[in-house]
């Protein structure tokens, strides 16, 4: 496999799973906070930049649909893109992700003493972090 | 106990860059780099396709250090 197209198509990838952490992180992000805005103005700024970010976030998981067609029609290009360091990278991540979460799930433990909350905001902050978490991981460990 | 290695040395010999290297290996050119760097210890299988790329024993190319 040429090494000129190896080094576009990781790039592509690596461009790709940024702006689809950008997206996620803008789209449920102001998903989350919307609930917590009072002031009418400020939650139809939040909503339109959710929108925004949920555009963001389809555009680029469609394009990485696309993207993993296009790796997979050329022979040997998947397993070179998907080589030991990068799986390793990928699992290091994960469980960064994993102690993360572990972590706010202990922290939310403790506030829940104090003061209760929902359970889907829970669900929905836990959801937020964990997924956040990992893809900024892997793009740490990747760099 | 770490793992050094003397890719560079084999490359100057061999006259290969990194990018032929991974070229060679079935790897990305900055996997190659890290493994190069000490960063990254590879398996078993890709120290022996690195130590094949350059024609030597695995243990020419990577070495044990207490």
């Amino acid at each position: 496999m040429k090494n000129s197209i190896v080094e576009k198509y990781a790039l592509r990838k690596k461009r790709s799973i940024i702006w689809f952490t950008s997206g996620w992180s803008i789209w449920y992000g102001s998903f989350i906070i919307k609930d917590f805005i009072r002031d009418p103005y400020l939650l139809g700024a939040i909503v339109l930049l959710g929108l925004l970010g949920g555009v963001l976030f389809a555009k680029n998981l469609l394009g990485m649909f696309r993207l993993k067609k296009q790796i997979a029609a050329q022979k040997g290009l998947e397993e070179v893109l998907n080589d030991e360091m990068v799986q390793y990278n990928r699992l290091m991540a994960f469980r960064t992700s994993y102690l993360i979460t572990l972590a706010l799930i202990g922290i939310m433990n403790l506030i829940a003493v104090f003061m209760s909350s929902g359970n889907v905001i829970t669900l929905q902050i836990l959801l937020f972090t964990a997924v956040l978490s990992g893809l900024i991981s892997f793009i740490f460990y990747d760099k | 106990m770490i793992l050094t290695n003397k890719i560079k040395i084999h490359r100057a010999i061999n006259n290969l860059t990194q990018e032929e290297l991974a070229e060679r290996t079935g790897v990305t050119r900055k996997t190659i780099n890290t493994i190069e760097n000490g960063k990254f210890v590879p398996s078993t299988i890709l120290a022996l396709r690195i130590a094949q790329a350059f024609n030597v024993r695995v243990e020419d190319v990577f070495q044990i250090e207490e």
